[in-house]
Parts: C-alpha cells; sequence; structure tokens
C-alpha cells in the first residue's frame, strides 16, 4: 500500500485566480456591451475603447476566467483519478505563476493597443512564447503524473485533458508562427486567404478545445461525483470522445461561409459542422443520464442544479451552433448578434455555470466545512438563468431583426434599407437589455465570490491535509487482466498514456492537414495577381493603426457572395485583394458596416471629420470618437523595418521603396493633408495618425484592374 | 471564381480520404467498445470517480 497526499494548495490558488478574473471578465464584458448601447461610455479614453476592450474582454474570459477553472478541475481531477499527487510542486506553481503573469500582460498591453487583431490570439509574439513555456510546463507536470499513477485505467476525463493539452500546443504554435517587428509588433507569415483558413482553425478549435475538451472532462468527473454515482454509460464517452476529437477539428472553415475561401473548404467545414451534433449530443445526454435516480437532488443541490443547467446549455450550444454553420442559416447569422447570443449560451450556460458548480463543490471539501449558505448558492443560480436568458433572447432578437432588415430587397430589386445606421437604430435597446442581462449574471457572481470567502472562513483552523492510503500499481492489478486472464490490446492501449497521445494527435492532425495542407499551398493554385499593388507605406502605417484600435471588432472586410451584401457594399471580395494582407481583417462581426470597398466612396474630409465626431457625417451613429489620432503622431521611422519584414514574407518591394519607406510615407501624407485646404486646422496635420489611417480607407476595395479583369458580382 | 479554384486546386482526393479515415476508425472504435467481454471492465472502471482512496 502507497500512502500520500493530494497537493490541493495548487487547486486553491488557481480556484481564487478564477474567481477573481472571473469578476474581471464580467465587469469589462458590462462595460463593453454599454459602450455599444451608448458610445459615450469610453469616457474619451482610447485604452478604454470598444474595439480595445473587446479583446480583453474575450482574452480575460476565456484564458483568465476559463482557463483558470479549467487548470483548477484538473489538478483537482487528474491527481484522484490517478491515486497520485501531481508530479512536481514546482512546475505546478511555475504554472500557476507563469499563466497569471500572462494575463496580465494581456490586460496591459491590449487596452494599449499592442494587438495582432486575430480573434482570441491577438496576444503579441513575447506573451506567444511565453505561453508556449508556461504550456510545456504544464504538459510535463501533467503528463509526469499520469506516469506516476497508481491507477492502471485512464478515466475518459483524463482523455479529454490529453486531448486539450496536446491540441492548443499545436493550434497556438501554427497559429502563432509570426515575425517581430519590433518588441511590441510582429507580422503573420500567413496573408489573406490562408491567414483567414489558419486563424479560423485556431479561432474555432479555441473554442473547441479550451471551452469544450477540459469543461467535457470535468464534466465526466465532477458530475458522477456531485451525484454520487458512475456515469451513465462509459461506452457512450468513450464514442463521444473520439468523435469529438475528431470531427471537431474540421469544422472551422464555417466561420467563413460565403466568403473569398475555396467552396470545397466551406462545404468540408459545414458538413463536418453538421456531423458534431451526434457527439456532442452523445455527451450531453451521457452527462444529463448520469443524473437518472438523482433529481430530486437537483433540485435542492446547488452543485447539481448548476452542473445539470450547464450540460442543458452545452446541448443547446451545439445545436445552435452546426446549425449556424448551414449555409442557408449561417446566410442570416453571420456577422450580426445571432452570433453573439450563440457564443454567450456557450460560455456564460455551458463554462460558467459548470465552473460554478464546480467551484460551489470544491470549496467545502478544499476547506473542509460546509457550503456558508445554500441560500444565496439558489440566488446565485436564479439571477444568473435569468441574466442568460435575458442576454440571449435580446441579442437573438437584435440579429435577427438586423439581418432581415440587412437583406430586405423590394421588387424593383433595391434595399429597402440601404443606410446601415438605420438598422443600427432598432437594435440599440436590444443592447440595454443585453447590458441588464450580462449586469444580472455578474450580480449572481458576486453573491457566489460572497458565499464561498464566508465558507473559506467556516474553514477550521486546525485543518491538515489529509493522507490517503491506496493500493500500490503493480503488474497484477486488478484491471490489467480481463475475466481470462488474458491482456487485450485496446486495455493495454488504455493503459499507455504515451501511445494514447499519440493516437490523440493523429485524431487532430488528420482533420487538420485536411484544412490546413490545401491552404498552406494555395499560393500553387490560387490565382495571385500582379493587378493588386501592395500597401504604400503610409498606408501601412494606416493599416497597422487599424489593426491597433480593433476596427474589426465592429466592420468586416468581405463582401460575401449574397444578393443584398453585394448591393450594399459592392462586388464580392477576390482572394486576391487581400493577398498583402497581415493580418487579414475580414472581421467576424457587423455593427457598423463593411469596409473592403470603402476606398473612393467618401472624400478625406469626410473620414476625417467622421474619426473625430461620427455623428457630424452620420446622425445615429454608434461608434465613439477617435479624437485622438489628431493628436498622436504616425511612426515613420519604423516603416523602413516593418517594410524589410513584409519584403522577407515575399512583398514584391524593391530596396528602394523599403530605404524609402519613411520618406514616400511623409510625401503621401503630406499631399492626402494639404487636400483638406481650409477646412481644418492643417497645420501639422501631415504627420498625424488620421492622415495615415485615411490613406488606408482610401486605398480598400480599390483595384479596379482586378476587379474589370474579374469581372465578378456573382449573387446568390 | 470559385469554380476556377475547385479545378485548379490539385488533392481533389484528401478530403473523401479523411472522411474514409474517420469512417474506417469510428466502425473500428464501436466494434471494440460495444464488445460483450468488456462489459465488466467498463463496470470496474466507471467508478474510478467515486473512490480517493482510503483517508487515513
Amino acid at each position: 500500500m502507497d500512502v500520500f497526499k493530494y497537493d490541493d494548495d495548487i487547486v486553491k490558488k488557481f480556484s481564487l485566480a478564477t474567481i477573481v478574473w472571473g469578476a474581471i471578465a464580467f465587469l469589462v464584458g458590462i462595460l463593453a456591451a454599454i459602450q455599444l448601447a451608448d458610445y459615450r461610455f469610453n469616457f474619451g479614453l482610447s485604452w478604454l475603447t470598444f474595439g480595445r476592450l473587446r479583446p480583453l474582454h474575450t482574452n480575460a474570459a476565456i484564458f483568465a476566467f476559463g482557463g483558470n477553472a479549467i487548470f483548477a478541475g484538473m489538478y483537482y481531477s487528474t491527481q484522484r483519478l490517478c491515486k497520485t499527487r501531481m508530479f512536481n510542486d514546482l512546475l505546478s506553481k511555475l504554472h500557476f505563476w507563469g499563466w497569471q503573469l500572462i494575463i496580465l500582460a494581456a490586460a496591459v498591453t491590449l487596452p494599449l493597443g499592442i494587438s495582432q487583431a486575430k480573434e482570441y490570439a491577438e496576444l503579441e509574439w513575447p506573451i506567444d512564447i511565453a505561453i508556449t513555456i508556461v504550456w510545456v510546463i504544464f504538459a510535463i507536470n501533467f503528463f509526469g503524473t499520469l506516469v506516476r499513477r497508481r491507477e492502471r485505467h485512464m478515466y475518459v476525463a483524463i482523455w479529454f485533458y490529453i486531448a486539450t493539452i496536446i491540441t492548443v500546443a499545436v493550434l497556438h504554435i501554427v497559429n502563432s508562427i509570426e515575425i517581430p517587428v519590433s518588441f511590441f509588433q510582429s507580422y503573420p507569415v500567413y496573408a489573406g486567404v490562408q491567414d483567414a483558413l489558419v486563424q479560423w482553425w485556431y479561432g474555432h478549435n479555441a473554442v473547441a478545445f479550451f471551452l469544450t475538451t477540459p469543461f467535457l472532462g470535468l464534466m465526466y468527473y465532477f458530475l458522477p461525483k456531485a451525484a454520487n454515482r458512475p456515469v451513465y454509460s462509459y461506452r457512450l464517452s468513450i464514442v463521444h470522445f473520439w468523435s469529438l476529437v475528431f470531427i471537431y477539428i474540421w469544422a472551422g472553415p464555417h466561420h467563413l461561409l460565403y466568403t473569398a475561401l475555396p467552396d470545397w473548404a466551406q462545404t468540408l467545414g459545414m458538413v463536418f459542422s453538421i456531423m458534431l451534433w451526434a457527439p456532442s449530443w452523445g455527451g450531453m445526454i451521457n452527462g444529463l443520464l448520469t443524473l437518472r435516480g438523482s433529481w430530486d437532488k437537483v433540485r435542492t443541490d446547488p452543485v447539481l442544479k448548476f452542473m445539470a443547467t450547464a450540460v442543458t446549455f452545452y446541448g443547446m450550444a451545439t445545436f445552435e451552433g452546426p446549425l449556424l454553420s448551414i449555409k442557408s442559416v449561417s446566410a442570416i447569422g453571420h456577422y450580426t448578434d445571432w452570433i453573439i447570443a450563440h457564443v454567450h449560451g456557450g460560455t456564460l450556460g455551458w463554462n460558467g455555470f459548470l465552473t460554478f458548480g464546480m467551484l460551489y463543490y470544491l470549496f467545502p471539501k478544499l476547506f473542509k466545512t460546509e457550503l456558508y449558505s445554500r441560500k444565496l448558492a439558489n440566488l446565485h443560480f436564479r439571477i444568473a438563468t435569468a441574466g442568460i436568458i435575458l442576454y440571449l433572447i435580446s441579442m437573438w432578437t437584435s440579429g435577427i431583426t438586423q439581418s432581415l432588415m440587412l437583406r430586405e430587397i423590394d421588387a424593383t430589386g433595391r434595399l429597402v434599407y440601404p443606410d446601415f445606421a438605420e438598422t443600427v437604430v432598432r437594435i440599440v435597446p436590444l443592447y440595454w437589455i443585453r447590458a441588464v442581462g450580462g449586469t444580472m449574471f455578474l450580480a449572481g457572481f458576486l453573491l457566489m465570490c460572497w458565499n464561498l470567502f464566508k465558507t473559506w472562513q467556516l474553514a477550521p483552523k486546525d485543518r491538515t491535509e489529509d493522507v490517503y492510503r491506496v493500493p500500490a500499481l503493480t503488474e497484477s492489478s486488478s484491471l490489467r487482466a480481463d475475466s481470462a486472464g488474458k491482456e487485450s490490446w485496446h486495455r493495454r492501449l488504455e493503459g499507455l498514456m504515451p501511445a494514447f497521445s499519440v493516437l490523440t494527435l493523429v485524431a487532430i492532425l488528420v482533420g487538420s492537414a485536411i484544412e490546413i495542407l490545401p491552404t498552406l499551398i494555395a499560393h500553387t493554385y490560387v490565382p495571385t495577381s500582379s493587378m493588386v499593388a501592395p500597401y504604400t507605406a503610409l498606408e501601412q502605417a494606416g493599416r497597422d493603426i487599424y489593426v491597433r484600435e480593433g476596427c474589426y471588432t465592429c466592420h468586416s472586410q468581405m463582401i460575401r457572395t449574397l444578393a443584398a451584401d453585394v448591393l450594399r457594399y459592392g462586388k464580392a471580395s477576390l482572394p486576391e485583394e487581400s493577398m498583402y494582407d497581415r493580418p487579414f481583417q475580414w472581421g467576424s462581426k457587423r455593427t457598423g458596416p463593411d469596409l473592403a470597398r470603402v476606398g473612393g466612396k467618401y472624400p478625406d474630409l469626410w473620414h476625417y471629420r467622421h474619426m473625430l465626431d461620427p455623428r457630424s457625417m452620420t446622425p445615429t451613429s454608434i461608434m465613439p470618437s477617435y479624437s485622438w489620432l489628431v493628436d498622436q503622431k504616425t511612426d515613420f521611422d519604423s516603416l523602413v523595418k516593418k517594410f524589410e519584414v513584409m519584403k522577407t514574407l515575399g512583398v514584391p518591394y524593391s530596396q528602394e521603396q523599403v530605404d524609402g519607406a519613411a520618406t514616400s510615407a511623409r510625401e503621401q501624407a503630406k499631399m492626402i493633408a494639404s487636400g483638406f485646404a481650409g477646412d481644418t486646422p492643417a497645420k501639422g496635420l501631415e504627420d498625424r495618425e488620421i492622415i495615415a489611417l485615411i490613406a488606408y480607407l482610401q486605398r480598400l476595395g480599390k483595384n479596379p484592374e482586378l476587379l474589370k479583369a474579374h469581372e465578378v458580382g456573382g449573387v446568390q | 471564381m470559385k469554380q476556377l479554384i475547385l479545378t485548379k486546386f490539385p488533392w481533389p482526393w484528401m478530403p473523401s480520404l479523411a472522411l474514409l479515415i474517420f469512417f474506417c476508425f469510428f466502425t473500428a472504435m464501436c466494434f471494440v467498445v460495444f464488445a460483450k467481454s468488456r462489459r465488466t471492465f467498463f463496470a470496474t472502471v466507471e467508478k474510478i470517480p467515486l473512490n480517493d482512496g482510503e483517508k487515513l
């Protein structure tokens, strides 16, 4: 028999971090929601503007709140499922503090506009490297624990953890291949279509392998534990695992339907998204049926209440996801608040509620006491549920309302609502309702914080770490052989961590290869064009400002082949048009209109006035003022280095263009500023950021020769 | 434009191959998982989370 102690100190640390970062993530989310309802809530501060807050909110919610929650649950459950202490306490601590430092770095850099503008992968290259190092530390600690385990069989929850660790590493490394320009800026090696496909392969699977598989592992551990009964069907859990891991990775292109992405990739993404229905619902049914015979407990036990509702939300979100990936549904839902509703149904309902259930379960166990107040926990449940429902209903309504208005075409073939702002006015009241729903969710969360704090206070002062005794793992362990004394190959496989991990890696790589290889060789078959000129130095400077301000969070640069898109914005986007875009800026949400062909649509002065006071040009606009662009100076000096990097990446700049980047940018800026004549206080304006941004905006979609050659505008 | 890309994509067999791999894998997995001989095994391992070890 072996005697040992579990390391619960690390679980407490991650649990506490979950609570602290959760409060920040939700608070930032509410502020961002209010800013969409009333633009004045950025208080005129650049670092508090929606474009910069939105990445902070998503990163804090996913990697800070969600990340710390999964680590807390994984450290707790892995030790108990393996009947051993974590491999190395120092590695556990390094993992914890390293992760908190990364989050802190994100919390500082994102509001400062230091961003790669790739959704859920906004963090710049030094932080990317730090993430890789901390992830490797975590992986060594985790796999080391599996090696030292005293339980022959690796329970299915551990399979989900293995898939998470391996896949997140692959996703993060592939999507973060970039070339630094400075300590705070880099350009991705991928451009345009390639960048879009790689990014959404990453973005979709960040949801799959950071917000789904680890939480499913937690579900398979904590739900049976809380209900004190085994999982409904262990067989189903195995089928669930392999199907999910294999299929999920293929579905990324459903984020890019009707775009300039090759049709085969779009269809493949859609088909596999629909196939995902089966394993996802298999998992949900397995979770809910685990509670068979315990439904009376669900009425009174807040832990089970939160977990059962979380699994229900998982089922709902995984029904809605494949539904939205069907091309005709995507045509309505994409770029609208319907997607926001879908995402928050998953994160607030599934991830949030499962985390709350887990924390309500963990705190009394970790502090050897009873939960301070069940009534408060039940109140939390009611307020948070009502908050989510308000959130989802308002965003569903908003998304569908706006989409139908944007798509409405009269009998003469003209748009019924040609002014985008006209559709925004209709949905602003729904933004207020969303903010109320989010506030209710936060209020419930704060009740939990108080409840858990009081639970902590109730902990006996003289508590000591529990000591456990389990049989040592020997060759004759009962699970090693079947009733006939034979050891089957699959049973051996289930106990072999390296072989199992390799198999998981193969499963995700097969799907990844199908999505990524054709993209990586795209230059061999997707036409590029000499009719598309690379950006001028000033346009590139303006593009970097566009990226810094997070304009992609509200504006897309992708005109789909849909009739309403073409009628509203012009000819459908071509793959060649974004061939020099690093990073691509296709966007995923249109709070404002698409900008793919905004170049030349308005005069320079219109953009100048619009940036200073959007209401002066569009009275009903909800866009905040970007007045600081008039005060801040363009960084001309860095342009030579930027052009050098672009040249290295294959952009056909001549050496003269590289060397003269700063000079040519100044000349172009002077020309634009002089065009304002007496309409603005033009003195010194030529070296201000607003001029660079105007140069970039005026360039968008200006490839007349290419458009003429293609004769595009194919309407579906 | 899309047709142009589709006709030029050099490995049209690749998605089909991946689908085939998945279905072969899925079928084999179902045979293994639903084999009768594994019933007692699953009945044992599904209880793993319920036991943290003997507390001293």
